[in-house]
C-alpha cells in the first residue's frame, strides 16, 4: 500500500533534518552538515513490510512555493494521504507563513480534503524552557483556528530531544492500515503474560506503533523517550558494525526486555513482578512472535488482493 | 571565418547571472540587457529548473532551447559550511537565437564558469553582496566585447582579467591518402617557415607539386603518420591544396569555373606566367582555352599534348595541369577498378582483388602495391572478374 506524504514548510524550517533522522538514520548533529534542498527531493520509505510511504520533501524557498500553488499545483496537491507542516518557532515573519500555510489548506481542500495535517512547531529547544508550553500553546490555537474547516493536530518538536518521535509516531499511527488488530493482539498478549506494558516499535525508525498499558505510569512522555534513546543506541551499535538484538534492564521494581520481534517489529515487555524469571518471559515472547508473524503475513495478502481489484 | 565576423552576423542576445538565494530559491540575480530574460515568462519558466538544478547535473553544459531561443549555461555547486546552507549554487550563461550553432558559445560558457568557481573559492567574489554588484557591468562589458570583437579581456579585481573567445565553426579537415600530392597554393617566398612546427620545416621544402605524400615520407625519413597529419594541417589552414599524382595516362574534365579566364585579367596573366615553358615565349590566352576545353573523358593527358603539338611548344603540360587543379578550373577523373562477380569466396583472393571494392582509384592501388599504372592494367585485363569504373 503507497501514501503520498506532504512535507512543506518555509526554507530552512527542518524539513529534511527531521526525515533524515527518522528515516535515514542521521543522528541530531549529522544534520549540521545537509545542504538546501532543491525543489521536492522524492523518497520512497518502507514502513512495516506493508506500507510504502512516498515522502515529498518540498523545498521551502520563495521560488519553490509560488511554483507550487501555480504551475505544480495538481501535481503536488493531489492524492495526498498526510500534509506534514513545518513552522520554525523562531521565524520573524509569522504573518507570512501563516499565509503560505493557509494557501497549501486551500490547494488541500481542493485535491485532496480528507487528508490528515500535522503541524509542528519545530527548533522549540531555543525556546526557554519554562516558555514552551505557554509558546506552543498559543501557536496550536491560532492554527486550530486558521485552518478551519479543516482540522489539524499540533505537536512541539525538535531534533535534540524525544518530542521529535512523540510527533512522528503520532503521524506514521494515523497511516498504519490495520493498527486497530495490532492493538488488540498486543493487549491480549499483555494479559497473559501479565506484563505491566508492552510497546511495539516499527523496526528501522524505532517509533512506537502500538501499545497496551495494564499499570499506570506517571511519565506520559516515556515512549517517545525510549524511541530516542534506544534509536542513538542502536546507531551506535551499527558504527562498530554490530546490529542491536537485545536487552534486558532489570532493578529491584522492575524487569524491561526489548527484543526483535517480527521481521518488521521490535517489541518492549515491562515486567514489575521481578520473581518471574528472564527465561519464562523470553519463551513468552518467541512464542507471541510466531503469532505476530502470521498477522503481518495475513495483512500483506489480504493488501495485495485488495490491490487486484484496482485497476 | 574569422571570429569577429562570425559573431558580428550571429550576436549574442543576452548573458545572465543566476544563483540560489537561501530565502528567495534560483533567481536571475543580473543580466545584460536587463531584465532581457525576466521579462519574457515563457521563456524564464522553461528554462529555470535547467539554471539551478539539482546536484545530479552540477559542472555540466546544459543548453535548453525553448521559444526561439538557445540557453547555454553551466551550473556550479560548492559545497562549503561557510555559506548559510552549507553550499552556493550559481551558474553564468547566456541567450542565443536558436537558429544559430551554440558550439560557438560552449567553450566560452565552460571557461567563464571555471573563472568564477575559481574567483568564489578564493575569495568569495560571486556571493559577496559588495563584489558581486561588480558583476552587472561585468556582464555588460562581456556582451559588447564579445558582439564587437568575437573576444573580450575583462579586468575583474587586482589579480584576475577574464579572457573569453568565440569559436566559429569549421569544417573539419580533409583526409589525406599516400597518393595524394600537395602542391602550394601561395607562393614558396611567402611561406614564413620559422611561424611553424619542425615537422612542416622538414617537410616543406619537399613539396614541389609531382611529389606524393608517401615519397615525400620517404625523402624526408620521416614517420608517414606524421607527415599525413602534417600536410593536413596545411591542407586545413589553405596553404597547400591536394591534387593527385601527374600522370600522363591521367584524364580529366573541366568544370564550370574555367569561364572565370575569360573573366578575370589578374587570373589570365597569372596562368600565362604559371605554364609558360621555359626559354619559349608566352603562350597565348587562345593556347590555353584551346588546351584546356580540349580536355575531356577518354582523352588522356599524352593524347592532347600529341593533338595540340602546336601549342605545347609554348606550354608545360604538368604545369597547365597543375594550374587548372590550383585553382579548380579542370578536375581529375579516376579510374576504379570493380569486382563484377559475386563469387565471395575469400581462398585466394589475390592482392588486388583487396582494392576492387568501387572505393580505391587506380591511383591509390598503384600507391599501395607499389606498381605501375601500366602494371595495373596488365593486372585487370588478366582478371575477367575486374571491370573498369570511371568517374
Amino acid at each position: 500500500m503507497k501514501k503520498k506524504v506532504l512535507l512543506m514548510g518555509k526554507s530552512g524550517s527542518g524539513k529534511t533534518s527531521m526525515r533524515s533522522i527518522i528515516f535515514a538514520n542521521y543522528i541530531a548533529r549529522d544534520t549540521r552538515r545537509l545542504g538546501a534542498t532543491i525543489d521536492v527531493e522524492h523518497s520512497h520509505v518502507r514502513f512495516l513490510g506493508n506500507l510504502v510511504l512516498n515522502l515529498w520533501d518540498c523545498g521551502g524557498q520563495e521560488a519553490f512555493m509560488e511554483n507550487y500553488f501555480a504551475s505544480q499545483r495538481d501535481n503536488i496537491f493531489r492524492n495526498v494521504e498526510v500534509l506534514i507542516y513545518v513552522f520554525d518557532v523562531e521565524s520573524r515573519e509569522l504573518e507570512k507563513d501563516m499565509h503560505y500555510y493557509q494557501t497549501c489548506l486551500e490547494a488541500i481542500l481542493q485535491n485532496s480534503p480528507s487528508a490528515k495535517i500535522f503541524c509542528l512547531i519545530h527548533k522549540m529547544d531555543l525556546v526557554q524552557e519554562d516558555q514552551r508550553d505557554i509558546v506552543f500553546r498559543d501557536r496550536e490555537d491560532d492554527l486550530v483556528r486558521l485552518s478551519k474547516p479543516l482540522q489539524c493536530a499540533c505537536f512541539k518538536t525538535s531534533i535534540w530531544d524525544e518530542t521529535l518521535y512523540k510527533a512522528w509516531s503520532s503521524i506514521m499511527y494515523q497511516l498504519i492500515p490495520n493498527v486497530q488488530e495490532l492493538e488488540t493482539n498486543l493487549a491480549r498478549f499483555a494479559e497473559i503474560i501479565n506484563a505491566d506494558e508492552v510497546l511495539l516499535f516499527e523496526k528501522a525508525t524505532f517509533l512506537v506503533i502500538s501499545h497496551n498499558e495494564r499499570r499506570k505510569h506517571k511519565d506520559i512522555h516515556r515512549f517517545e523517550k525510549i524511541s530516542n534513546i534506544i534509536k542513538q543506541f542502536k546507531l551506535s551499535c551499527s558504527k562498530v558494525a554490530a546490529s542491536f538484538q537485545s536487552m534486558e534492564v532489570r532493578n529491584n521494581c522492575f524487569a524491561a526486555f526489548i527484543e526483535v520481534f517480527t521481521s518488521n517489529t521490535y517489541v518492549m515487555v515491562i515486567m514489575s513482578d521481578t520473581s518471574i524469571p528472564s527465561e519464562l518471559t523470553l519463551i513468552n515472547i518467541r512464542n507471541a512472535r510466531k503469532h505476530f508473524e502470521k498477522l503481518e503475513k495475513l495483512d500483506k495478502n489480504r493488501l495485495n488482493a485488495g490491490r487486484q481489484w484496482r485497476v | 571565418m574569422e571570429a569577429q565576423e562570425y559573431i558580428q552576423k550571429h550576436p549574442i542576445e543576452c548573458m545572465f547571472f543566476s544563483e540560489f538565494h537561501h530565502k528567495q530559491g534560483p533567481k536571475i540575480t543580473h543580466q545584460f540587457p536587463p531584465n532581457y530574460v525576466t521579462n519574457e515568462r515563457e521563456l524564464l519558466q522553461a528554462v529555470q529548473d535547467y539554471l539551478i538544478p539539482k546536484s545530479g547535473l552540477k559542472q555540466k553544459l546544459i543548453t535548453v532551447n525553448a521559444i526561439g531561443k538557445k540557453v547555454i549555461g553551466c551550473p556550479v555547486f560548492i559545497d562549503d559550511p561557510h555559506y548559510q546552507r552549507n553550499g552556493y549554487i550559481f551558474n553564468f550563461g547566456l541567450v542565443l537565437a536558436n537558429i544559430h550553432k551554440s558550439s560557438p558559445c560552449i567553450p566560452l560558457i565552460k571557461k567563464l564558469s571555471s573563472y568564477m568557481t575559481e574567483l568564489e573559492r578564493e575569495s568569495y567574489f560571486v556571493s559577496n553582496e559588495t563584489t558581486k554588484s561588480l558583476i552587472p557591468e561585468i556582464l555588460k562589458k562581456m556582451l559588447t566585447e564579445l558582439n564587437e570583437k568575437g573576444s573580450c579581456s575583462i579586468p575583474v579585481n587586482k589579480s584576475t582579467t577574464i579572457y573569453l573567445k568565440v569559436f566559429p565553426p569549421c569544417i573539419s579537415p580533409p583526409d589525406v591518402y599516400d597518393h595524394h600530392v600537395p602542391i602550394l597554393t601561395i607562393s614558396k617566398d611567402d611561406f614564413d617557415l620559422e611561424e611553424w612546427d619542425l615537422t612542416t620545416q622538414l617537410v616543406l621544402p619537399f613539396i614541389d607539386g609531382f611529389r606524393h605524400v608517401k615519397k615525400i615520407a620517404m625523402l624526408a625519413d620521416a614517420d608517414p603518420n606524421l607527415i599525413r597529419i602534417c600536410i593536413q594541417n596545411l591542407a586545413f589552414y589553405n596553404q597547400i591544396k591536394l591534387i593527385s599524382i601527374f600522370q600522363y595516362s591521367n584524364m580529366y574534365i573541366t568544370t564550370a569555373k574555367l569561364n572565370q579566364i575569360m573573366e578575370n585579367p589578374r587570373l589570365q596573366s597569372e596562368c600565362l606566367r604559371f605554364i609558360a615553358k621555359k626559354g619559349h615565349q608566352l603562350p597565348t590566352l587562345h593556347d590555353v582555352m584551346t588546351l584546356y576545353c580540349g580536355l575531356s573523358p577518354g582523352v588522356k593527358v599524352q593524347d592532347l599534348c600529341l593533338r595540340h603539338q602546336n601549342e605545347m611548344t609554348r606550354v608545360n603540360e604538368q604545369k597547365l595541369i597543375q594550374f587548372g587543379l590550383i585553382h579548380n578550373l579542370i578536375r581529375r577523373i579516376h579510374m576504379y577498378p570493380v569486382k563484377i562477380s559475386t563469387d565471395f569466396s575469400y581462398r585466394g583472393q589475390t592482392e588486388l582483388q583487396r582494392y576492387t571494392t568501387g572505393q580505391h582509384s587506380a591511383e591509390e592501388v598503384c600507391c599501395q602495391l607499389g606498381i605501375s599504372h601500366s602494371e595495373l592494367l596488365s593486372r585487370i585485363e588478366r582478371d575477367p572478374n575486374i571491370a573498369i569504373c570511371w568517374k
